[in-house]
């Protein structure tokens, strides 16, 4: 086997390895939760507790990481919609405080067995 | 000058094949999707794309929304329509292509279903206030000044100008239960056009589900539980290609002297619709259609609405009543997973 050959053979599983790896890890990745608020984006890792708070055009909403969940825990809104969704762990679950214009989205993370690519309410 | 062995070459090959299957597999469906969030039209919508599209897609998808919602809405002053319900009773006005495609399709559905769904419903509404910061119980004597300036045959329109009058001061032209189908369906010309076939157009819970998921595997779509919070579900359908839409009381109340008032208004009595329904989905092609249908079906009732639904073509049914009964339409017998043990599926009594 001549130098060349090695080199094809590494080659070819390195770029097989890398693609292998890619794929897997773009269907269990951790866990994010992305929190749109005042014309921004932010994006947290789920890992990590967190206490965060949100000001938008009628106050402050709360958002709690904890364990590995996110929830709403407070907002100045009148149907609290977005604190009775509880707490969420993995895509696709997600909130939104219309009034105070926050979304909360868990945007990686391997759903439920089961779980239904969209909700029709 | 390099010799390449027979066994070389053929390694080298191996390679070649290697490098170009696993890049056909990155690139050919298991990509991560494209999501954007916002909030436009009154509601959270979100738009996820499963092939690859240009990035600017997303954006333009959005901006037309925000094109729709500056066209067609009537909870800020300013907007299209706002301006042509302010010209009620003044004859004809030009309005855009969107807002007479609109108005015409929801003058049609006003007409086939005899006022059910009545796209001059705007003064109920907005005496009402459900899911604003003013809703209350109105009287009835302000309940009949209102109902007097509802009722489409008071429309007029002309095609070939996509002009409309609104025969009497004060009549209001209300799109919220057609103008999110509407948008869904301008949403998925957008992404089709930049070349993409898979995508899930969801508009606050309008659901519309282009193409398949994968070649052979329909999307999964869940029907919101009416008591829960939503993301809730009482049960999954599977479809291809097809929109979700569901009318429901859940989505929109406020609670009176221990009554809760839904936000879904017979034009016939100027009340809530109160028939023991919780909640009506339309499965079909055309999101504006399903919107519509959804509300129409709702207003029907159980009976009449779900042969109004058996009467059209290519449109399927989900209706919930208030004792966690669920009946579905002929084409969704063998198509409705209950995940709720709570709620039985059952026929027509």
């Amino acid at each position: 086997m001549k130098p060349l050959d090695i080199g094809a053979i590494t080659l070819s599983l390195a770029v097989t390895l890398a693609f292998t790896v890619r794929l897997f890890s773009a269907s269990t990745g951790t866990p994010e939760v992305e929190i749109q608020a005042s014309g921004t984006t932010y994006l947290y890792a789920m890992d990590r507790d967190q206490e965060l708070d949100f000001e938008g055009p009628i106050g402050i909403t709360h958002v709690s990481i904890n364990n590995g969940k996110v929830r709403v825990v407070s907002s100045p809104c009148r149907d609290k919609i977005c604190v009775n969704a509880g707490w969420l762990n993995a895509y696709p679950d997600w909130t939104a405080c219309l009034p105070n214009r926050l979304i909360l989205r868990v945007v990686a993370g391997e759903p439920e067995q089961g779980t239904p690519d969209a909700v029709s309410f | 000058m390099y010799y390449r062995s027979p066994m070389s070459q053929r390694l080298f090959a191996i390679s070649v094949i290697a490098f170009v299957a696993a890049h056909a597999a990155f690139a050919g469906g298991s990509s991560e999707p494209v999501r954007k969030s916002g909030i436009v039209l009154g509601t959270a919508c979100t738009v996820t794309v499963y092939d690859r599209v240009p990035a600017r897609t997303l954006d333009e998808v959005f901006q037309r929304l925000d094109d729709i919602e500056a066209e067609m809405s009537i909870s800020y002053a300013g907007t299209e329509l706002d301006t042509l319900n302010a010209e009620a009773g003044t004859g004809f006005h030009s309005v855009s292509q969107d807002t007479f495609t609109v108005i015409d399709r929801a003058l049609e559905f006003s007409k086939e279903s005899s006022g059910r769904f009545d796209l001059t419903i705007g003064p109920l509404v907005n005496l009402w206030g459900i899911g604003t910061d003013h809703a209350r119980l109105p009287s009835q004597e302000e309940i009949d000044a209102a109902k007097a300036l509802v009722g489409y045959e008071m429309v007029s329109i002309k095609r070939e100008n996509h002009e409309v009058s609104l025969a009497i001061p004060g009549m209001v032209i209300d799109l919220g239960g057609i103008g999110k189908g509407y948008a869904a369906d301008e949403a998925a010309k957008i992404i089709r056009a930049a070349g993409a076939e898979r995508a899930i157009i969801n508009l606050g819970g309008n659901v519309l589900a282009m193409g398949e998921k994968a070649p052979g595997t329909p999307w999964r779509v869940g029907v919101q539980h009416p008591d829960r919070s939503r993301g809730a579900i009482v049960g999954v359908i599977e479809v291809t290609n097809k929109t979700v839409v569901t009318s429901g009381i859940y989505e929109r109340y406020f609670e009176a002297g221990g009554k809760r008032y839904h936000h879904i208004l017979d034009p016939d009595t100027g009340y809530p619709v109160d028939n023991g329904l919780a909640s009506v989905s339309v499965v079909t092609d055309s999101s504006m259609d399903a919107d519509a249908l959804s509300t129409i079906l709702f207003a029907e009732g159980l009976e009449k609405g779900m042969a109004f639904a058996e009467a059209r073509d290519n449109v399927e049914a989900i209706f919930i009543d208030r004792e966690d009964h669920i009946y579905l339409s002929s084409g969704l017998q063998d198509n409705f997973e209950l995940t709720d043990s709570e709620f039985e599926v059952t026929s027509l009594p």
